[in-house]
């Protein structure tokens, strides 16, 4: 009995081979498989984790969308208007249709953006949408007009409560896109889509496929027949590009192994993009020493970022200059590793603080688990200690613990990183407006830098707004409650025949112009 | 003795589950406090503890978990049904091999005790304990899947895709039951009955398989017991390693994420399967084995 149990196990192995599980077999297959993790909604109102918005930009799409340049497009709009007080936005939707053939109305939108107002609905993203009038006392429940109008099945007007020149930013978001009737009723749990792609599967914890749609408005532009997001770890990821079951490792959903870098350099097929993302250390301005702003100034300026980049990341992250993306300034900003003026600022700060350099407490540096933040804030203690003299207890928390502990401000110097929501430089800056803006963690806030933040929310030129928030940024950069270490780039490896898959600066893939091609051609034409 | 031991279980994890910091809103964007409190009065958390208690108590007597906080559009008993089942089947194979390698490697040691033979296979157990069974499972799926390539990396569906995590899952098992069948059988042979049944005219061969090996698995009953529960009910490493979407590898993020629903679902669950099968074992213990029946009488 026994026997005829283990034979029948290998005659069932035998018989039903894994068609893609060996080779690059599928290399001139339409079909591009990438890892990530499994999203925690696909509902656009509901998702909020990097896995959810990945698979929401296939499926749906805004009145405005990124093209494969990474430039604002009209994505569902086929024109807007802006009124000359920028307040009100007026959008004629092109002929679009959803995955099930019903038209895509103004109304759809609409009553989308206002479930996600309704005061009983849980949606986590819904504040993004407070830039419209009236939105959130609707939400608290104290409201009871939105600046939401539907002229008719075309046209939408969106009134603003000021001026937000990133406000058609917002609209290319996720927490924009508009949900079909049949998923805010509830009565399907099949999304019907308006994206480039339409939901063909999802085995919850296993992989979502996602095949082209065919009712999509420039279905003529998708390429691609399928994308397969896979759910697996970040080594059997890696494994499995390797050996060819996958075309696509690394960010911006997966993380590749840091010894992995050097090999997948040398066969060519490492690639870096932007990310509108830094890392930072948050400095707790209720500990005595770090309220004062000398001794902030000297750690900031202790730290040899060129030397982490260089040793650390492979030369594969950039050194920051500041908390803003270098190419979200107009203008450039100088070095912040300046050891003397370091040294000279620590002195001057230990004499502010009457503080013997024998009576220095240690610091706590608490950073969540992972080897590559170990491997930075190890690197940055030594150089601290080496530099002053200082010692610096590390604590690595699990991610959750890590959060709390931020929230309660219950650290010294905190590792963390930011990644914004937009394009656009107030969703770095407005972390910090003052004490209660609600990932501050730091405790400070400076009246000058909260003046400059709403000035630049009152201006509508463009340039002269800019200009503030780089003001802004430069108060920040001087009192120094952040000492920014990198700027952020998404590392991944591909395969060399897959081409045109757009990466966003904000952290997902837009597979919409994505295609393969075995002759290696590069460039979308 | 069942149901109190389930209480205790759903009360102790209630305690500890409330007791580590962060709740299944925190996140490194916090969230305005006006949309934290309505997220909270949604799902109950704003509710005192004892009602939060009272909740899981109630979903424990009628198994009706409710939605998991992190996946949207799921409920608990949809993720246990779905993650149950592929952990169980990728468990029983691994359990089919624990067995028949662990009790065919333990009983050739023991009749070739001193030999090459046990100590080839004492060796190999040995290394088997030794070696965690994380980095087996990258071993195997170096060598026999990206190197040699006669299995799939990882991923679930197909009987091949099964081999790899199955083995690894095993490993450990495997050699324990065989150090202890070897151990058990050896007493087992010194045994009078033994020798009565080899001068009755028995060969070797059938006095192992008839009295042998019947005797000295025995009292292995309660480990199989415990190691059917373990293993039937999923790895997390195995299943991450292996990107098997089954119920262990859900149960350890679940926790990660704060997920209180998932992780109370799924520890009564678990729990009730390692509970069952230890009171299994302690009947099967008592039909085996004559001698405690009578001690008990």
């Amino acid at each position: 009995m026994l026997r005829l149990f283990i034979v029948s196990l290998l005659l069932a192995g035998c018989s039903n081979p894994q068609p893609n599980s060996f080779s690059l077999a599928h290399e001139s297959e339409p079909l591009i498989r990438v890892p990530t993790g499994e999203p925690d909604s696909i509902d656009p109102r509901l998702g909020r984790s990097s896995n959810s918005t990945g698979v929401m930009h296939l499926l749906y799409e805004g009145l405005m969308r990124d093209n494969y340049r990474g430039e604002l497009v009209k994505g569902m709009a086929a024109q807007y208007d802006i009124s000359k007080d920028q307040k009100t936005y007026t959008f004629h939707l092109r002929d679009a249709y959803w995955s099930n053939e019903d038209p895509v109305t103004a109304r759809d939108f609409a009553e989308t953006w206002m479930s996600q107002l309704d005061p009983a609905f849980p949606s986590p993203n819904v504040y993004q949408l407070f830039v419209i009038k009236g939105a959130r006392q609707f939400k608290e429940g104290s409201g009871k007009e939105v600046g939401i109008h539907v002229v008719d099945d075309r046209t939408l007007v969106v009134e603003l409560e000021s001026p937000t020149p990133y406000f058609l930013e917002l609209l290319g978001a996720h927490f924009s896109f508009p949900v079909h009737a049949s998923t805010r009723d509830g009565s399907t749990k099949v999304p019907v889509g308006n994206g480039p792609f339409v939901l063909k599967e999802w085995k919850h914890h296993s992989n979502i496929k996602a095949e082209k749609n065919k009712n999509y408005w420039d279905a003529g532009e998708v390429k691609l027949d399928e994308v397969e997001f896979v759910f697996v770890e970040d080594n059997t990821a890696l494994n499995m590009f390797l050996a060819g079951e996958l075309d696509w490792v690394g960010s911006p959903n997966s993380t590749l192994p840091n010894d992995s870098l050097t090999s997948l350099e040398k066969q060519g097929v490492l690639h870096s993009s932007p990310s509108a993302g830094t890392q930072f250390f948050r400095f707790n301005t209720a500990n005595p020493l770090l309220q004062n702003k000398k001794f902030r100034q000297a750690l900031a300026y202790a730290i040899d970022r060129d030397a982490l980049t260089q040793h650390l990341m492979q030369g594969k992250q950039s050194p920051a200059r500041g908390l803003l993306p270098e190419s979200w300034r107009k203008s450039s900003r100088e070095d912040l590793f300046q050891p003397g003026k370091a040294r000279e600022l620590f002195e001057a700060a230990l004499e502010e603080t009457h503080v013997n350099r024998e009576e220095l407490k240690p610091l706590t540096l608490c950073y969540p688990v992972s080897d590559r933040n170990h491997r930075i804030v190890q690197a940055i203690q030594q150089q601290w200690q080496k530099a002053f003299g200082l010692q610096v207890n590390l604590e690595q928390c699990e991610s959750v613990s890590f959060y709390e502990r931020l929230q309660q401000q219950n650290y010294d110097i905190s590792l963390s990183s930011w990644l914004a929501d937009f394009k656009d430089p107030i969703s770095f800056l407005e972390l910090f407006k003052d004490k209660r803006s609600l990932s501050n963690n730091t405790g400070w806030e400076n009246s000058e830098y909260t003046r400059l933040l709403n000035e630049s929310s009152r201006e509508t030129d463009t340039d002269k707004r800019l200009i503030l928030l780089e003001r802004a940024e430069d108060v920040l950069l001087e009192e120094m409650p952040i000492a920014p270490i990198f700027h952020l780039n998404f590392l991944f490896a591909k395969k060399e025949n897959v081409h045109g898959i757009y990466f966003s600066e904000m952290g997902h893939l837009d597979f919409k112009y994505a295609f393969i091609d075995d002759a290696g051609v590069n460039e979308l034409e | 003795m069942l149901c109190v031991s389930l209480f205790l279980i759903i009360t102790l994890t209630f305690l500890m589950m409330k007791a580590i910091p962060g709740d299944p809103l925190s996140d490194e964007k916090a969230l305005p406090p006006q949309i934290q409190q309505a997220l909270r009065k949604h799902y109950g958390l704003n509710d005192p503890w004892f009602d939060q208690y009272k909740q899981y108590l109630v979903s424990a007597v009628t198994f009706n978990f409710g939605p998991s906080f992190k996946y949207k559009s799921r409920t608990v008993n949809e993720i246990i049904m779905e993650g149950f089942p592929i952990s169980a089947i990728l468990g029983l194979e691994a359990l089919a091999i624990a067995l028949v390698v662990g009790v065919c490697a333990g009983a050739v040691s023991a009749l070739k005790r001193g030999k090459w033979e046990d100590v080839a296979f004492m060796g190999g157990t040995t290394l088997a304990i030794s070696i965690p069974s994380f980095i087996l499972a990258t071993l195997l799926q170096y060598i026999l899947a990206l190197k040699l390539g006669w299995f799939p990396l990882a991923r679930w569906g197909t009987f091949m895709q099964t081999v790899l995590p199955a083995i690894a899952l095993a490993a450990m098992p495997t050699a324990f039951i065989a150090r202890l069948l070897r151990a058990n059988l050896l007493e087992v042979l010194k045994q009078d009955f033994i020798k009565t049944a080899r001068a009755k005219g028995l060969t070797m061969n059938q006095v192992i398989w008839r009295h042998g090996i019947p005797n000295a698995l025995t009292p292995l009953l309660p480990f199989l017991a415990q190691l059917s529960a373990n293993i039937l009910t999923g790895s997390f490493i195995i299943e991450k390693i292996f990107g098997i979407p089954g119920l262990g590898h859900g149960f350890v993020v679940s926790v990660q994420n704060r997920d209180y629903t998932v992780i109370m679902g799924v520890t009564i669950f678990y729990s009730i399967i390692l509970l069952s099968l230890l009171f299994l074992a302690d009947i099967l213990y008592g039909i085996i084995d004559p001698r405690l029946r009578e001690k008990e009488a």
